[in-house]
């Protein structure tokens, strides 16, 4: 894919209508590098998005996404449609449009996409799709027209030049290409998918699957017309080619639940990353939390003791008094009086009769008289000297109910004391912890770790299931070719139907030659990748790196390590310049690959390239890549794209154009282009910066 | 002792059972009747403050305990000066209602006194939940008088 101009009309920054054209739109071109140049918002990646919405209709660009923010980015306030346009239309619309054109293996493509906005009264911007067209001319100059009716169409022969998995690679940003280094298992496995379309190894899979096919209908056919141990056999072979087919779709149904349930627990993780300052925090106040429900519930208990402590208030209130009245009736006791030897009924007849027990009379106010008559109010009834032994009786019992009474109650105070004040001092501290947490509420992340604790053991529990039917299937294509075998010697003995059974073995044979094939392609391709990758590695890094680093590999889903001189892994320990220089040697690999030949066929854009890069890098990246690249676009600032890098392209002798991203009104860029000895001209003089 | 309806100031009813009842918010402070009564007999015995009220029936006073009871006694012998009330159930009984109402005045006044809600025809009415944490605030007036004790 030749990429020849890019023509906007109120796209993005790009106010009106404008035309960039690009170096090294046809093979015959001497020069294959040009420079977009202008500050950061005036539309550089404006135009690769400008390319991407022509051929694909996406607005979104993996770059545009904050991936420390995965729900960051909101794609429905990105708006397409240049913003001061609008303004000027009003609610009568802005029509925009990106017109690509390209050519390609011989042909030359002009692929047009539009959309209508129109800002409604209260400034919300709408934007439609309003159509796309694709005009085909071949070498001898007929023209094919494929309009909106046919997007189907369009959309499969885009996919052909450029698979959409694949695109955001050839946007390459320092800051963020690393990304598709470290993709999730689910984007790894796109990103792969994308990789084998590129390299038309997922061509060979679709034969495989055909072959599959034929295998089963030719089987089924045979089965119908055999009879039989031949037959038995067949209807064996038969049952486990489905019994391959269902364990195949179970075991990839399974594999896609894993892949899910780890983008998951990715995501949770990333929200995890919210608490991950605050989470011994957390954990602290969970603590102290659960600490004070335990004290509460405590409280509650000690409720139930203060109820019984309060049951001893009366008796313990009165402890004195029951001591006092103890001590009274045992001196009572002592001297005699209660119970008494004299009786009180006695004394009361002797008064009644005024007689003597002797018989002799008694004289009011005698000594005698006097005498009983104090005995009469000192000794008390025989009733009451039983009551009051009754009660001396309860008192020793009462004092001894009191005193434990009080112990209760003295303990119990203790106890909701050192309750009170530990719960006190736990509130404080939550008080603090509130300040500092910021409102950050605690089930959140309770919540989030249950589920996280959830995922993950649905991932175990898948990760059991995926090996358990892996060993199913290993059984089942175990006992097929058992069955395949068996059949050998039935087919020639039966000489039923021949031709069926030919063609049965001819098929089986092409199954087998489709799976080594396929291993011997995919490896091919991956040593081809790591090779070409290698080289560019090897040539774009700086002695000390070539001195550290010897190789690029693969793994089979096409994630990128690199080797050190001793073979060891070691991606891990490089610099974020060397891991530039990395990603970098494998995209270019990779459009080499697929490119079937040393020069790429896919253009390079390149976003602030320079941001991480030793001088030595940089400048073998700039002499490097316009010899390996059909066509480089380098998208640049003034604080990157120097008067020294700018004399080092131009020594290169590939510098074939300049765009100078010019603004004088906010939100309206023009692209100005320059020669290059002009440009530099003003670079040196100094009017370009800022 | 007799098994005696105890009566104890009309316009206390309702703060004997709100102490003695579990509602939703709140838990009891008193297990029963009996228990509060007592307290206030205590509060009453050493208080010369009389309160002159009506009285109503609350309780039965055999649900008193035999502890309860001897306190009963003993006090109804200190405050009327003889051993002879003991053969006198009634007068042990009314004396320690009179008591009782006197130890209640005290503990509104001294504790209760920010929870009365005030005074309808039901009496004084109280209002408060768990949080106000009753039973505390009760027990430790109760410790109070303890230490307070000259013995």
């Amino acid at each position: 894919m030749r990429l020849q101009s890019i023509e906007l009309k109120n796209f993005r920054q790009f106010y009106g209508k404008q035309t960039l054209e690009f170096a090294g739109a046809s093979m015959q071109d001497e020069t294959n590098v040009t420079v977009i140049y202008g500050d950061n918002g005036r539309g550089k990646t404006g135009l690769f998005r400008a390319l991407m919405f022509a051929l694909f209709g996406e607005r979104v660009l993996d770059q545009d996404k904050n991936y420390d923010q995965a729900d960051s980015f909101d794609a429905k306030r990105l708006y397409l449609v240049n913003l001061v346009a609008l303004e000027e239309d009003g609610r009568q619309g802005t029509e925009a449009y990106v017109k690509v054109r390209f050519a390609h293996d011989n042909m030359q493509y002009e692929m047009t996409r539009k959309l209508y906005g129109i800002l409604s009264d209260d400034g919300i911007v709408n934007e439609e799709d309003a159509g796309l067209c694709l005009y085909i001319k071949d070498v001898t100059g007929n023209t094919k027209v494929l309009d909106h009716d046919c997007a189907d169409d369009i959309n499969a022969l885009i996919a052909q030049i450029l698979d959409r998995r694949v695109k955001d690679y050839f946007l390459f940003d320092g800051e963020r290409i690393e990304r598709l280094t470290k993709a999730t298992t689910i984007q790894r496995k796109e990103i792969a998918r994308g990789i084998k379309s590129l390299l038309r190894i997922d061509e060979l899979f679709k034969a495989e699957e055909a072959v599959k096919l034929l295998d089963a209908k030719i089987t089924k056919e045979l089965e119908k017309v055999s009879t039989g141990e031949y037959r038995k056999k067949l209807q064996m072979r038969d049952e486990l080619l489905q019994s391959e087919v269902t364990l195949e779709n179970d075991l990839t149904q399974k594999e896609d639940e894993r892949e899910t349930a780890e983008e998951h627990l990715r995501l949770i993780d990333h929200e995890l990353d919210r608490f991950k300052d605050k989470v011994t925090l957390l954990e602290k106040r969970k603590t102290l939390e659960n600490r004070l429900e335990t004290l509460r519930q405590h409280g509650n208990l000690l409720k139930h003791r203060m109820v019984e402590g309060l049951s001893f208030g009366g008796l313990v209130l009165s402890r004195d008094l029951l001591t006092q009245l103890y001590v009274e009736i045992d001196f009572k006791r002592e001297k005699g009086q209660v119970p008494s030897d004299l009786k009180r009924e006695l004394i009361d007849r002797l008064l009644n009769e005024m007689k003597c027990l002797c018989g002799r009379p008694i004289r009011m106010n005698s000594p005698e008289y006097h005498l009983l008559k104090a005995w009469e109010t000192q000794v008390p009834t025989q009733q009451t000297q039983q009551a009051i032994m009754g009660l001396f009786g309860d008192l020793g019992a009462s004092q001894e109910a009191a005193k434990n009474g009080q112990d209760v109650i003295m303990e119990v105070l203790r106890q909701v004391g050192t309750v009170d004040a530990e719960s006190d001092q736990i509130r404080q501290e939550l008080a603090e912890f509130a300040e500092e947490l910021d409102g950050l509420p605690d089930s959140d992340f309770s919540g989030i770790n249950k589920a996280r604790a959830t995922i993950q053991a649905s991932i175990a529990s898948l990760d059991h299931e995926v090996s358990v039917q892996g060993s199913e299937l290993e059984a089942v294509r175990d006992q097929l070719a058992a069955v395949d075998r068996q059949l050998g010697p039935l087919e020639r003995e039966s000489k039923q139907h021949l031709e069926l059974s030919y063609q049965r073995q001819v098929v089986a044979e092409a199954k087998q030659t489709f799976k080594t094939l396929i291993k011997r392609f995919t490896d091919e391709m991956r040593a081809q990748l790591e090779e070409k990758a290698s080289h560019n590695m090897a040539k774009m890094l700086d002695s000390q790196g070539r001195g550290v680093l010897r190789a690029v590999k693969l793994d089979e889903q096409y994630t990128l390590e690199v080797l050190d001189w001793r073979d060891r892994e070691f991606l891990a320990n490089v610099s974020a310049g060397q891991r530039q220089i990395v990603s970098l040697s494998f995209i270019l690999a990779l459009a080499q690959v697929a490119g079937g030949a040393a020069s790429l066929e896919i253009p390079l854009f390149m976003d602030t390239p320079f941001g991480r890069l030793s001088p030595e890098h940089r400048d073998n990246l700039l002499s490097y890549i316009p010899q390996v690249t059909p066509q480089w676009i380098m998208l640049a600032t003034a604080t990157e794209f120097t008067e020294k890098e700018s004399r080092f392209l131009k020594d290169s002798g590939k510098w074939g154009r300049v765009y100078y991203l010019d603004s004088k009104v906010a939100g309206q860029t023009v692209a100005k282009e320059m020669s290059v000895e002009s440009f530099r001209g003003l670079q040196k003089e100094g009017v370009t910066r800022g | 002792m007799d098994n005696i309806r105890v009566k104890v100031g009309k316009k206390y009813h309702a703060i004997y059972k709100e102490l003695t009842q579990e509602t939703g918010n709140r838990k009891k402070v008193f297990a029963q009747h009996g228990d509060l009564f007592m307290l206030c007999v205590a509060l009453g015995h050493s208080t010369e403050e009389k309160v002159t009220v009506s009285r109503d029936a609350l309780f039965w006073s055999h649900s008193l305990t035999k502890n309860q009871q001897t306190v009963l006694k003993a006090i109804a012998v200190k405050e009327s000066d003889s051993y002879e009330v003991l053969s006198r159930p009634e007068s042990i009984i009314q004396l320690a209602e009179t008591l009782a109402d006197r130890g209640m005045d005290d503990l509104i006044k001294t504790v209760l006194d920010d929870f009365i809600a005030g005074e309808g025809d039901d009496g004084l009415s109280l209002v408060f939940t768990d949080k106000d944490n009753l039973h505390k605030t009760i027990l430790s007036f109760v410790s109070q008088r303890i230490l307070a004790s000259p013995f």
